[in-house]
């Protein structure tokens, strides 16, 4: 009788393990969405390419955060690419930030991405015009490689 | 071998029993249900997506055919009125067909040429249409550029209306576009998908793209650096550039990053550690190889305090582009973001203002260090312009605004057209009902160029 206690608590273990599984697994697929909603439609665009930044270069210096988003605004103005901010970011396959849901990661008003957003939008572009760019680390498209380089900053490789 | 042979002997035994038999099924019953859970709802997201892919690929098709017979249209339109109607409605649904391209799950590269056309085709009616509202008719070049539009838009036409049948045969899947083929089967079939779409750049294999007066024309890039004067420099010198710049007595050390390539300003670049700064964090400052002019420099730091006011802080910009060699700079419209001041300041010639020879500088408030400087557009633009005299006097210009704007200030200035061309205009500074404007008259023919609104907000004044 004790064994198939055992037994049957261990099964009963096993699916309270498989259902908090899911329940975080389901969290985690609906739960980006919660964290849009800019301020005023004034600095949305900031807020946006802000959040395009955290997702994407986090980890990098403030010169690396501003370059990826003089990127995006360079895509804006190029006529290859949507011409809006949230065209360029939302662009189906463009950041992988965007993809795995990174860009939904909320940020706080004065985090240096806000501020990198900001030079970012009054004209500094220290890429140098790329409309590209890629860690060379983890870049799995081969064609990227063949876009000719302009400079390197920190992770990235930024490209023409 | 034979412990485990008992092992399995002992298991088989205890699955004879009922309770035992009764708590498995329970389990996998449990798994099974959740499973079909997950799958309902994955299949749900992908139906969701796969709905919106469709809907941006009909919106496309339907705003190319648009294009196309507009397009057509245009080409036979006799009178300015009805041809700047033509062109209008090319522009609006070339820009909304570039707006649902984009929206397709394929990467921009792929279909680069084909945002290009659309763009263009988009750009280029629109500046068409302005010539004809000035009622000048189209020249025989600009026939000959619509007919070949037109020609492109039919070829796009029919790729899209092959792929659309495509589509609706199942011969096309998004799903497969978007995902990564993880095993050999999944690769061959994306290929497929892939491959019909390829078509569409295939269309534009020819297309060289328009030169004309709009954002997107070809010379835009190409255009002269007017104010990137001077010989090419060499890296040492570039490096004294950045001593000078950034002064001797604050810098600790200077990193070269080497020079930048295949910008249409090649740069030499330098991570500069101030004294008394954080280690790591650096002051970031670009030369330009030819002539050796700042290009751009950014330093970034928590500002905490402010004491000084905005005024006295875009005074302190002032003094320091003069002593950095930029005399007469004005300043244009400031604003103020965490304790830092980002002014844009214009050259002044002769009390005329020059738009397009911008340079902005980023100030800290709490002791007035200047923080950034930034130069394209002045290294873009800058030069002693010939200024014509004016043909139409200011009294004149005047005489076009609204009657109900106050003037409160009058003067020529100089500004830039989206095409990089420039426009000498009278410009008007007044008041409707509380809110700032700016009005340019052109001062050649009278016309309005552009009128801006200006915004007061606490954290500064900006145009739009």
């Amino acid at each position: 009788m004790k064994k198939y206690l055992k037994i049957g608590f261990a099964i009963l273990f096993i699916i309270v393990f498989i259902l908090v599984g899911f329940g975080i697994w389901d969290i985690e697929e609906t739960g980006g969405s919660k964290v849009y909603a800019a301020k005023n439609s004034g600095t949305s665009d900031i807020q946006l390419l802000a959040r395009a930044i955290n997702g994407e270069a986090r980890g990098e210096a403030y010169e690396g955060q501003v370059a990826v988003g003089a990127v995006i605004l360079n895509r804006v103005k190029h006529s290859s690419f949507p011409n809006t901010i949230a065209g360029v970011i939302y662009e189906p396959g463009a950041f992988t930030a965007v993809a795995d849901g990174q860009i939904n990661v909320p940020i706080a008003e004065d985090s240096t991405v806000v501020k990198a957003a900001r030079d970012a939008m009054n004209g500094w572009d220290p890429t140098g015009g790329a409309i590209y760019y890629f860690n060379p680390d983890t870049a799995t498209n081969k064609w990227i490689w063949s876009r000719p380089l302009i400079k390197t900053i920190g992770k990235h490789r930024f490209c023409k | 071998m034979t412990s485990l042979k008992n092992k399995l002997m002992d298991w088989k035994n205890r699955l004879k029993d009922r309770h035992m038999l009764t708590i498995i099924v329970v389990l996998l019953a449990v798994i099974l249900i959740l499973g079909m859970i997950i799958y309902k709802k994955q299949m749900e997201y992908r139906q969701a997506s796969e709905n919106s892919y469709n809907m941006a690929f009909y919106e496309l098709v339907d705003y190319v055919r648009n294009v196309e017979n507009y397009l057509g249209k245009s080409l036979i339109s006799t009178t300015p009125e009805h041809g700047a109607e033509t062109l209008t409605r090319v522009w609006r649904e070339a820009n909304l067909a570039q707006t649902y391209l984009s929206q397709l799950p394929i990467s921009s590269n792929e279909l680069e040429n084909t945002s290009k056309f659309l763009n263009q085709v988009s750009d280029y009616s629109y500046t068409l249409s302005r010539k004809n509202i000035y009622n000048e008719s189209l020249s025989e070049e600009d026939l000959k550029n619509l007919k070949e539009l037109h020609q492109y838009s039919v070829e796009l036409e029919n790729t899209l209306n092959q792929l659309s049948s495509d589509i609706n045969e199942g011969r096309i899947k998004w799903g497969e576009l978007t995902e990564k083929g993880s095993n050999m089967f999944a690769t061959q079939v994306s290929n497929i998908s892939k491959d019909s779409f390829s078509n569409l750049e295939q269309n534009f294999h020819e297309y060289a793209g328009l030169i004309y007066d709009g954002a997107y024309s070809e010379h835009i890039t190409k255009a002269e650096k007017t104010g990137l004067t001077g010989d090419d420099i060499a890296e040492e010198d570039a490096k004294k550039v950045v001593e000078e710049f950034v002064g001797q007595d604050k810098i600790e050390s200077i990193e070269s990053k080497g020079l930048s390539e295949n910008t249409d300003m090649p740069t030499y670049d330098f991570y500069v550690q101030l004294k008394n700064a954080e280690k790591e964090n650096y002051l970031v400052i670009s030369i330009s190889k030819k002539g050796g002019h700042i290009v751009f420099s950014n330093y970034n730091r928590e500002v905490t305090a402010e004491t000084i006011d905005m005024e006295r802080a875009s005074e302190i910009g002032k003094e320091f582009l003069q002593a950095k060699g930029y005399p007469n700079m004005k300043a244009t419209y400031y604003l103020k973001e965490e304790g830092i001041l980002t002014v844009n300041y214009a050259y002044t010639q002769d009390n005329v203002t020059m738009y397009p020879d911008l340079i902005k500088v980023k100030i800290a408030l709490d002791n007035g260090e200047i923080l950034g400087i930034e130069t394209t557009g002045y290294l873009n633009s800058h030069s002693q312009r010939n200024l014509a005299k004016p043909k139409v006097s200011k009294e004149e210009a005047k005489k076009t605004l609204n009657k109900e704007l106050e003037i409160t200030s009058e003067g020529l200035a100089v500004i830039p057209t989206e095409f990089k061309t420039e426009i000498l205009c009278w410009e008007f500074k007044g008041k409707v009902d509380g809110t700032d404007f700016l009005v340019y008259i052109n001062a050649e023919n009278g016309r309005e160029e552009d009128i801006l609104t200006i915004v007061d907000t606490p954290n500064g004044t900006l145009t739009m």
